[in-house]
C-alpha cells in the first residue's frame, strides 16, 4: 500500500480507518460480552436460570445506536466519493480503452496511443474509460490510488486522480473478462514534468522514426522513413537491372545497348532521382529498357536511389529539395499502404521541431 | 408432560419415517416432507463436497504466483463451478430445503406440509436445473464466474441462455418451496398456535419464502429477455446491438441479493433455536428478533445495487443504494445482540451445536461488519471486485449460513436419524474448521486492501503471502469438514441410540420419537410448554 500517493487516496484510508475503529470495536464488544458470558454462565457455575423475555429499553437502545452509527458511516464515506466524482475542470484527459486483455492509453491532444500510461506529477488526470462495443466488461483499477471504475462496451465512464509523487503503479482489470483476466495489467508512471514532456515528444517520435531501408546508403529525407519502406534496394537492382546494366551499374550485361550509371552524360530523361523514378514508370521509347508497372512506387524511389549512388558524387548533390520534389511531383504522400503512414507535412514539422530544439541546447551550451 | 411423551416415545408401535416403507422407488415417489429434506441433503452434500475439492484445487494453483498446476482456463472453469454449484445448487435451497422441509411442520404441530405433492415436485425441479447447470458449466464451457455478465457470457460456446434457464428451473424449485412453507404456516399451525407462539426458526423460514417468491421470478424475467434476444433480434443486453449489459447486472442482482437472504435468514432462525436450547432459558426479545427477519427481508429487498457501484451506474443511484444498505445491517446486529442477551443469566453448555453457533456468532460479525465497508461509497471503490469481496462473503455465507447448516446437522442429527454423534469429534473438528476458516479467508482481507483482484488465475509477486496462507488454511478447513462429515454419516449406524430430546429443547420436534414416524405425532401434538419455556431449575448436567 502506496499510502498518501493523492488526495483521495488519503481520503478513502482515513474513512477506512474510522470504520475500521468502529467495526473493530463492535467485533471486541460482542466477542468480550460473548466470552463472559459463555464463562460466567457455564452449566458447571449456573444451575439457575433466569427467563427474561425482553427489555424494552435495552432493545430500542441497540436499535438506535447503531442506526446512528451506520448513518455516520454513510456520511464519512460519502466525502470521499463527492471527491471521486467531481474532476477539477482542468484535468488533462487521458483516453482509456479496455480490451480483451490488454489496456491503451490515447492522450487526444498529444494524438498518441499507448500500452502503458504515463502522468505528469501533481496534475489532475481525468481518465475516460470505455471499451469497443464488441467486446466486454473490464474495470481499470489503480490500487494505490483506490479508483476504479468499469469499462462499459459502447458508453464512457470515468474517474479521476491527481499524483503528489512519482513513481511505478498497478494498474489492474478487476472485472472479470475471460481467459487472461489476470494478466490485463499494466503501468501508472507518474514522472515529472519535464520526463513526461520528453516521454510525450518520444512516443511522437517512435511513432514517425524514420526507418532506415537497406541499401539506401544516405537517406536524406525523412519521407523514407515509412515503416513499409524496408525494401532491400540491392536486392531488386540485382532483379530487375543488373542483368542489363551490370553489377556493378556499368551496363556490361548488355554492352552498347545498356546505360552506364557512372556516366553522367547522354541521359534521356536526366539524371535526378525524379527523372529516374520517371524512367521507371514509363521506360524509354525505342530502346530496350522497358517499364516496370509491377515495382511499387516506393520501390521505384529505392531504386533511383541507388541508381544515383553509382556517380562519384551524386548523392551529395541530391539534397532535401530533390526528393520534395519527387515526392510532390508523383504524390508520393498519398499513398497509404500497410502500416502507420503520416503526411510528410507533419513528419518534416516534427523534425524541423527537433533540430531547433537542439540547436537551442547548443546555442546555450555555447557560451559557457 | 414431559413423561408421558418420553413413555410414548419409548413404547411407539408406529413405525419410522425411515422404515416406514423400503426401497429406492418409495424415497423417489415420497410425499413425506422428512424425507424429501433428506433426499436434499443427500444431493445437496455430495456437490458441496465436490464444490470443496474445486476451491482446495485452485487454492492449491494459487499457492505461487505463476500457472504451476492448470492454465487460467482451467482456473476460471474451476471458479465457476465452485461458484455455481455452492451458490445456486448448496446454498439458496440450503436450510429451508433440509432442515426446513424436514422441521417446519413437526415444529407447528402439522403432519406435514399443507401441499405433499408439490414438495416432491420442488425436489425434481431442484435435481433437474442442478443437472442442467453442471451439464451447462462443464461441458457448455462457461467461464463467466456465477455472476455470468454480459456481454462475456453471451459470447462463451454455449449462450448464458443455457445456465440461466438452469437457474430458472432451480427457482421454480425456490418459489414452490416457499409457497409450500408459506401457506404451511398459515394454515397448518396447531389449534392455539399463534404467529407469535411459534418458533423462531418458522418466523425465519416465513420471511424467507416471501423473498423466494418476490425475487426468484427476475431470473424468469431476465431469461426471457435473454430469449427476446437472442431469437427475435431485439436488442437488450448486448452493446454491439446497441443493448445495455448494466441492465443485466441490475436484474442479476435484484435477484440474487435478495437470494443472499434466503440465505442467512433461516440460518439465523436456527441459531434462535439452538442458543436458547443450550443456554437452558427463554429467548431475549422474541417479537424484535421475529421483526427483524421481516425488515430483513424487506430492506434486503431494495439494495441489490451495492453491487454496483463501480459499474458505471448514475452517481444518484450509488448514493442511494449506499444509504439504504446501510440499514439492513441494523436488524442483522439486532439479532446478535438479542442472541447474546440470551446467554446473559443461563445455564451454558458447551455442545458441539452451541460451539458451532458460538463461533457463527463471531464469523458472522466479522462478515457483517466487514460489510460495512462495502456498503460504504469510497471505500467499497478501492474494494470493490478485490479479494475483500470473497473474504466478505465467504465470512457471511460460509461462516454464517453453512456453519450453521452444520450447527443444524449436530443438533437434529438425533432427532433425524435416531443417534448421537461421537461429541468428542464434532468439537475437534469445529476447533479446526475455526483455525482453518480464519486461515483461509482472514489474510485475503489484506490482500483485497493491498489491491488483489479477485478472480486473478495469476498475480503479482508482492501479493504470494496473502495466498500462501489462503491456502495453507483452505487444506485445513477441508480435512476438518471431511472429518465432520465422516463423523456425522458414521454415527447413522454406529451412534448411540438417541432420546426423544437428548438436548431438553422446548420446542414440539423433541416430543416426537427419534427418527419421528411418518405423521410426526402419534397423538395429538403436546403443546402445553412454550417455545422457548424453560424451567428455573436447571435439572441435568
Amino acid at each position: 500500500m502506496n499510502s498518501g500517493v493523492s488526495e483521495i487516496a488519503r481520503e478513502v484510508d482515513h474513512a477506512f480507518l474510522l470504520v475500521g475503529i468502529a467495526t473493530g470495536l463492535m467485533l471486541l464488544g460482542i466477542t468480550v460480552v460473548m466470552v463472559w458470558f459463555v464463562i460466567k454462565y457455564s452449566r458447571k457455575k449456573s444451575k439457575r436460570v433466569v427467563n427474561i423475555e425482553g427489555h424494552r429499553l435495552l432493545e430500542i437502545t441497540w436499535i438506535v445506536i447503531p442506526t446512528i452509527i451506520v448513518t455516520w458511516m454513510f456520511f464519512v464515506a460519502y466525502e470521499g466519493f463527492g471527491m471521486m466524482r467531481q474532476p477539477p475542470d482542468d484535468a488533462m484527459i487521458v483516453q482509456v480503452t479496455g480490451r480483451q486483455w490488454a489496456w491503451e492509453f490515447a492522450y487526444p491532444e498529444e494524438k498518441i496511443t499507448a500500452s502503458e500510461m504515463v502522468v505528469p506529477v501533481n496534475r489532475a488526470v481525468k481518465a475516460l474509460i470505455t471499451a469497443p462495443v464488441d467486446d466486454v466488461l473490464h474495470s481499470f483499477y489503480l490500487p494505490d490510488f483506490r479508483v476504479k471504475e468499469d469499462a462499459v462496451p459502447g458508453r464512457e465512464t470515468y474517474l479521476w486522480f491527481k499524483a503528489e509523487r512519482e513513481g511505478e503503479f498497478n494498474i489492474f482489470c478487476a472485472e472479470y473478462c475471460g481467459k487472461d483476466h489476470a494478466k490485463m495489467r499494466s503501468t501508472l508512471r507518474v514522472v515529472s514534468n519535464d520526463a513526461y514532456r520528453a516521454w510525450v515528444k518520444g512516443q511522437i517520435a517512435k511513432r514517425y522514426k524514420p526507418l532506415e531501408f537497406s541499401g539506401f546508403e544516405n537517406p536524406k529525407h525523412p519521407a523514407f522513413g515509412k515503416e513499409d519502406l524496408n525494401i532491400d534496394s540491392t536486392k531488386l537492382f540485382g532483379t530487375y537491372c543488373a542483368s542489363c546494366h551490370g553489377e556493378a551499374g556499368d551496363g556490361s550485361g548488355l554492352p552498347g545497348e545498356a546505360r552506364n550509371f557512372q556516366s553522367d552524360k547522354d541521359w534521356k530523361n536526366g539524371t535526378r532521382v525524379s527523372d529516374i523514378f520517371k524512367t521507371l514508370i514509363d521506360g524509354i521509347e525505342d530502346t530496350q529498357m522497358r517499364s516496370f508497372p509491377n515495382l511499387t512506387p516506393w520501390e521505384r524511389v529505392a531504386l533511383a536511389h541507388y541508381v544515383r549512388a553509382f556517380q562519384t558524387g551524386a548523392l551529395q548533390h541530391d539534397t532535401q529539395e530533390s526528393y520534395d520534389a519527387l515526392i510532390k511531383e508523383f504524390e508520393l504522400d498519398k499513398i497509404t499502404g500497410p502500416g502507420e503512414t503520416i503526411s510528410v507535412e507533419r513528419a518534416m514539422e516534427i523534425l524541423s521541431e527537433e533540430a531547433a530544439a537542439e540547436q537551442a541546447r547548443d546555442a546555450e551550451a555555447t557560451p559557457k | 408432560m414431559n413423561t408421558q411423551v418420553k413413555t410414548a416415545a419409548s413404547s411407539s408401535p408406529v413405525p419410522d419415517y425411515i422404515r416406514a416403507s423400503k426401497g429406492i422407488w418409495s424415497w423417489l415417489t415420497t410425499t413425506d416432507h422428512k424425507r424429501i429434506g433428506l433426499m436434499y441433503f443427500v444431493v445437496m452434500i455430495s456437490l458441496f463436497v465436490a464444490a470443496m475439492g474445486m476451491a482446495v484445487t485452485f487454492r492449491l494453483e494459487l499457492f505461487s504466483p505463476g500457472e504451476q498446476l492448470f492454465e487460467s482456463d482451467i482456473y476460471n472453469r474451476l471458479l465457476t463451478l465452485h461458484g455455481v454449484v455452492m451458490i445456486f445448487l448448496f446454498i439458496i435451497p440450503g436450510i429451508p430445503a433440509v432442515f426446513g422441509n424436514f422441521f417446519l411442520p413437526i415444529m407447528i404441530g402439522a403432519k406435514d406440509v399443507v401441499f405433499p405433492r408439490l414438495n416432491l415436485l420442488s425436489w425434481y425441479c431442484f435435481v433437474v436445473g442442478a443437472l442442467i447447470a453442471l451439464f451447462s458449466v462443464t461441458l457448455g464451457g462457461i467461464d463467466t464466474g456465477w455472476t455470468f455478465y454480459v456481454p462475456y457470457s453471451q459470447k462463451t460456446d454455449l449462450n448464458v441462455l443455457v445456465p440461466i434457464l438452469a437457474a430458472f428451473i432451480i427457482g421454480w424449485s425456490s418459489i414452490l418451496t416457499g409457497i409450500n412453507f408459506i401457506a404451511t404456516t398459515h394454515r397448518m399451525r396447531v389449534k392455539g398456535m399463534g404467529f407469535f407462539d411459534m418458533p423462531l426458526f418458522v418466523w425465519s423460514l416465513y420471511a424467507t419464502g416471501w423473498i423466494q417468491i418476490l425475487a426468484t421470478p427476475v431470473v424468469g424475467i431476465t431469461l426471457l429477455l435473454l430469449v427476446f434476444e437472442k431469437f427475435v433480434g431485439v436488442a437488450i443486453f448486448d452493446p454491439a446491438a446497441g443493448g445495455d449489459p448494466i441492465l443485466f447486472e441490475h436484474l442479476f442482482w435484484i435477484y440474487s441479493h435478495p437470494a443472499v437472504y434466503v440465505m442467512i435468514l433461516p440460518a439465523m432462525g436456527v441459531v434462535s433455536e439452538i442458543i436458547p436450547t443450550f443456554a437452558r432459558r427463554t429467548i431475549f426479545g422474541y417479537k424484535t428478533i421475529a421483526y427483524s427477519s421481516i425488515a430483513i427481508a424487506g430492506i434486503g429487498s431494495l439494495v441489490w445495487a451495492h453491487h454496483m457501484f463501480t459499474s458505471g451506474m448514475v452517481d444518484e443511484a450509488r448514493i442511494v443504494f449506499s444509504f439504504l444498505t446501510f440499514f439492513v445491517a441494523v436488524p442483522s446486529g439486532v439479532k446478535v445482540f438479542n442472541w447474546l442477551a440470551t446467554l446473559y443469566k443461563g445455564s451454558i453448555e458447551l455442545r458441539s451445536p452451541m460451539m458451532w453457533c458460538l463461533m457463527f456468532i463471531f464469523l458472522f460479525s466479522i462478515g457483517g461488519l466487514t460489510g460495512l465497508f462495502n456498503a460504504s461509497l469510497s471505500i467499497d471503490i478501492h474494494l470493490h471486485d478485490t479479494s475483500w469481496v470473497p473474504a466478505h462473503f465467504h465470512y457471511t455465507i460460509f461462516g454464517g449460513a453453512v456453519v450453521i447448516l452444520f450447527a443444524a446437522c449436530h443438533y437434529w442429527w438425533p432427532k433425524i436419524f435416531g443417534r448421537m454423534v461421537n461429541e468428542r469429534i464434532a468439537i475437534g473438528t469445529c476447533i479446526g474448521f475455526f483455525i482453518g476458516f480464519n486461515l483461509t479467508y482472514m489474510p485475503l482481507f489484506f490482500a483485497g486492501t493491498a489491491g488483489m483482484p479477485r478472480r486473478y488465475a495469476d498475480y503479482l509477486p508482492e501479493y504470494t503471502i496473502y495466498h500462501r496462507l489462503s491456502t495453507i488454511g483452505a487444506v485445513i478447513l477441508a480435512t476438518s469438514i471431511l472429518i465432520m462429515i465422516i463423523n456425522l454419516v458414521r454415527s447413522i449406524s454406529k451412534g448411540k441410540i438417541a432420546p426423544a430430546n437428548p438436548w431438553q429443547g422446548a420446542t414440539l420436534e423433541w416430543t416426537v420419537p427419534s427418527p419421528p414416524p411418518t405423521l410426526n405425532f402419534t397423538g395429538e401434538p403436546d403443546t402445553s410448554r412454550g417455545a422457548y419455556e424453560y424451567p428455573v431449575e436447571v435439572s441435568d448436567g
